[in-house]
């Protein structure tokens, strides 16, 4: 299997404080891998390495193939194209409807007639699972879950590489979180994109990633998949996989 | 390679051949339906993927509006040669596809949107007056039970609405009063009526410029900033768990900024006037050659304190405007992040209207009143 993530040896420092000590793993292809941990244990900010918003004090990450310390502006603009994130809160653009929240990646990066891209931005909607009339809504008039959507369908606008999703289910009630879960599934076995999922959901863990990290005290305490985390006899893996 | 050809079997038949490529960059500045097949009519068509190499979300959705055009002209599509993968992609976005909806924008007639426009005039009269309402109810509550009254805020807002601001005022008060004096010593020394630069400074300046000055000033700083901290407040659902706690966001937020501006309004008005009188004077003494004894005793013999009341006593008014207008637009924010954008905007412009509105009032008021 092919690598479309490599992490090597991170080491960060917010001032003193020590976040990541010689942090090591990979991602393979086509993977729904989770990024875990208890709050504070650095998970949004080793994702936020990973997608070029923070720095890192030592080590290397490599992403499809190119590493991104030192990387130039020019291939750091094209790898940007290639991934997609969904943050925490959907994060749309509050002056834009959700239609043109969904065309916007489009419009700026293809050179594709404007009709098509209202028809893929429609077809985007409709795979995360809205109908049309709520395209010409505005982000604040759309419900927690809605807006997840719509961020995951922007996220979808240019058929990523890799999606990077932070915390997709908080917030979002058993049900709708479920659906989610099994929506990313979905999208990930017709699409063949890879997935990272920073998250703290059981159920998510449970039902959708295929393999994962565990992070504790600064360090990776696991690497692997959820029936060989529960058989496992670190007690904090249990408690951690129980407590949540 | 094309990214399209079509092949004719015979009249009614069509064989239709799939490019290499059906991506967002190969279908770049495309037709979004082509032409050919604009005109296509009850014919059995069979869609060839033999050199399809890959296809995109761009390129499926293109197809697939292509197969429905197609098929609501009365044409029968097949696929052939058609890849496992490619089959599933286009299965799974075929069932994806929808149209955009009409967007429901309604036109209105002109006379509808004066109509509308007139009745969102009263609303907005109707809302202004709710909220003084609901501060004049707090003001109640407050002179009822005073120990309520918010005593650090009211100060944190007397230091940064009025004290972080005294230097601007200051500063552009002296200028304004330099100015105006330059502006007619030359006049005044062309008729020799030399020492009427002093009267014209200190009515100018005492009556109109500083309380107009400092009301701009405040405006500028205080009107907006009390909108956009409100306007956020309100959105983070700050407003809304204070209520719920029982705390009266007016005692908290209204009545504090409100007064810490009414009570320090005639202090900077003050402070303006003493310095465009500096500013006055030296432009007096330098180009006009009047000494400062001169200069005082004209102020003194000849102009009426009365200038000075005028001023400071006007400026109260415009500290409660500017407040309660600010206040006003911060609690009408609503939803999105960009709406407090513009309500500062309105807040400071509304703010200004009723200022300069309320001092042409005071100016027709006093003077048939003569003083």
């Amino acid at each position: 299997m092919t690598k479309v993530i490599n992490v090597e040896n991170i080491i960060t420092k917010f001032g003193n404080t020590l976040i990541h000590d010689d942090i090591s793993f990979s991602i393979h292809k086509g993977e729904i891998f989770g990024i875990l941990g208890g709050s504070g244990a650095g998970k949004s900010t080793l994702l936020r390495q990973l997608i070029m918003l923070q720095k890192f004090q030592s080590g290397n990450i490599q992403i499809l193939g190119e590493s991104l310390r030192g990387i130039s502006h020019k291939t750091a603009h094209t790898l940007r194209q290639k991934w997609a994130v969904l943050f925490q809160f959907g994060a749309l653009y509050s002056s834009l409807t959700v239609l043109e929240n969904i065309c916007l990646p489009l419009l700026e990066y293809t050179e594709l007639p404007k009709g098509l891209i209202e028809n893929m931005a429609m077809t985007k909607l409709s795979m995360v699972g809205l109908s049309g009339e709520s395209a010409y809504l505005y982000p604040s008039e759309l419900s927690g879950g809605m807006k997840k959507r719509v961020g995951l369908a922007r996220a979808l606008a240019l058929d990523p590489e890799l999606l990077f999703l932070d915390e997709p289910t908080s917030g979002l009630d058993p049900a709708s979180a479920e659906a989610f879960d099994k929506l990313i599934v979905e999208l990930r076995d017709m699409l063949g994109f890879s997935v990272i999922i920073v998250t703290h959901d059981l159920d998510t863990i449970r039902s959708a990633l295929d393999r994962f990290i565990v992070l504790h005290n600064k360090k990776i305490c696991f690497d692997g998949t959820y029936d060989a985390a529960i058989n496992s006899d670190m007690t904090f893996l249990k408690e951690f996989l129980k407590a949540n | 390679m094309q990214r399209i050809q079509i092949q004719y079997l015979n009249a009614n038949n069509l064989k239709v051949l799939i490019g290499n490529d059906w991506t967002k960059e190969s279908l770049s500045n495309a037709n979004t339906i082509e032409k050919e097949f604009l005109n296509l009519v009850d014919k059995t068509i069979i869609f060839d993927f033999i050199n399809c190499l890959t296809i995109d979300s761009a390129g499926a959705v293109e197809i697939l509006w292509i197969k429905n055009h197609l098929i609501k002209d009365g044409c029968k599509i097949t696929y052939v040669n058609i890849d496992e993968n490619h089959s599933k992609l286009l299965s799974f976005y075929e069932k994806n596809l929808q149209d955009k909806p009409q967007f429901s924008k309604k036109e209105y007639l002109f006379i509808e949107r004066i109509g509308k426009w007139i009745i969102e005039g009263f609303q907005g009269v109707g809302n202004f007056l709710s909220f003084v309402g609901e501060m004049l109810f707090a003001l109640l509550k407050l002179i009822i039970s005073p120990w309520n009254f918010r005593f650090t805020a009211f100060i944190k807002h007397v230091d940064t609405s009025a004290i972080q601001a005294i230097g601007i005022i200051t500063i552009l008060s002296f200028l304004i009063g330099l100015v105006v004096a330059y502006q007619s010593a030359g006049y005044l020394a062309k008729v020799g009526a030399d020492i009427f630069i002093v009267d014209i400074s200190v009515m100018s300046v005492f009556r109109e410029l500083s309380p107009i000055i400092t009301a701009i000033l405040i405006t500028a700083r205080s009107a907006s900033s009390f909108t956009a901290e409100i306007g956020t407040m309100k959105i983070t659902e700050e407003i809304d768990a204070m209520r719920t706690m029982g705390l009266d966001p007016f005692i908290f937020l209204v009545i504090p900024r409100v007064f810490a501006l009414i009570i320090t309004m005639p202090f900077l008005v003050f402070i303006a006037d003493m310095a465009g009188m500096a500013g006055a004077y030296l432009v007096s003494h330098f180009q006009l050659g009047i000494s400062l004894n001169d200069f005082i005793d004209r102020m003194y013999l000849e102009i009426s304190v009365n200038e000075l009341y005028v001023g400071l006593g006007k400026s109260p008014i415009y500290g409660a405007i500017i407040g309660v207008v600010g206040c006003y637009r911060g609690f009408q924010a609503t939803g999105s992040t960009d709406s407090i954008g513009k309500l500062t905007t309105k807040s400071v412009v509304s703010a200004l209207f009723w200022v300069i509105i309320c001092d042409a009032i005071i100016a027709i008021a006093l003077t048939k009143l003569g003083i």
